[in-house]
């Protein structure tokens, strides 16, 4: 019984923790930053997640290639429109330059028969 | 003395410059947004209002032969702006309408080379033109045509070459015009 009682206290005795003990126990409860990047990176590489994201970059450049031919159709447009409104104005301005210059000549040209 | 005459050379330079900063300070663009409002009782309206980042848009699309005459007047153009309305009666516009574009092309700035008065017919047609500090290039014109039932007022800025816009007749679509009777 001696013996059991004091092999129990030599068991039970306190004992001083070692000098790196609170840090081996941080260290487990925080783990590294470089693990964590492996974690998502990870994550990252598989299959479904790697079909999505080229999935979403050929939906973003085929949205820019049709926002691209929207503006350049629409520039189109407002170009074609542009320029027949200058041959409408440039028709109209000739018209009337010539046909006043006309009228102004044939006043010239009788006012002198007149004048007899 | 020398004390009288530098403020009144002061001011005198001062009175001219006030009197010819309007002059220098046109660009040929009369403003005939006041004939809008006959739009309404217009039963056809031409609008044209390109100003010279809408020109220099217009002649990238004047590719063709065709165009190559209209797309050379335009190169010197800084805007274009024409008013046209055709009335189903006499009577639908005011003398004062026309009034408040002519009061705009007044001398000196601008000078009317063509007055033509039909009192029989009722028409009035006058062609204005600004010209340049050297008196020989015209920066502006303006054509105001004038019968009962229609009315145009024609506003081109810029450096215009007569000679080749009245040589468009007959061409880009513009018909020509049958010889006056003799």
């Amino acid at each position: 019984m001696n013996d059991l009682g004091s092999k129990l206290q030599a068991a039970l005795r306190r004992k001083e923790a070692p000098a790196d003990f609170a840090g081996k126990v941080m260290a487990r409860l925080q783990p590294s930053s470089a693990g964590r990047l492996d974690s998502v990176f990870g994550f990252l590489r598989t299959r479904p997640v790697r079909w999505a994201a080229v999935g979403a970059l050929a939906c973003l450049v085929v949205i820019a290639i049709y926002i691209h031919d929207r503006r350049e159709e629409k520039a189109r447009v407002e170009g074609e429109l542009a320029r027949a409104q200058a041959m409408t104005a440039l028709r109209i301005a000739s018209a009337e330059l010539n046909s006043t210059l006309a009228k102004a000549a044939k006043i010239q040209r009788d006012a002198p028969s007149q004048e007899r | 003395m020398n004390k009288q005459l530098i403020p009144c050379l002061t001011a005198g330079l001062m009175m001219i410059a006030f009197a010819v900063a309007p002059v220098l300070a046109q660009d040929g663009k009369i403003n005939i947004s006041n004939l809008e409002s006959l739009a309404k009782k217009a039963a056809e309206v031409v609008d044209v209002n390109l100003d010279g980042q809408m020109l220099e848009l217009a002649t990238k699309f004047m590719d063709n032969e065709a165009d190559s005459q209209g797309k050379e007047i335009l190169k010197g153009l800084k805007g274009i702006y024409v008013k046209g309305f055709e009335f189903k009666q006499p009577g639908e516009y005011s003398t004062e309408d026309i009034e408040a574009i002519r009061s705009q092309l007044r001398p000196p700035a601008w000078k009317r080379i063509v007055g033509i008065e039909s009192g029989s017919e009722g028409e009035r047609v006058e062609i204005y033109v600004m010209t340049g500090v050297d008196g020989q290039k015209i920066e502006g014109m303006a054509i105001i045509a004038a019968e009962p039932t229609e009315l145009t007022v024609v506003n081109l800025v810029g450096a215009i070459d007569i000679l080749k816009l009245s040589a468009l007749e007959g061409k880009m679509g513009i018909p020509k015009l049958p010889e006056p009777k003799k």
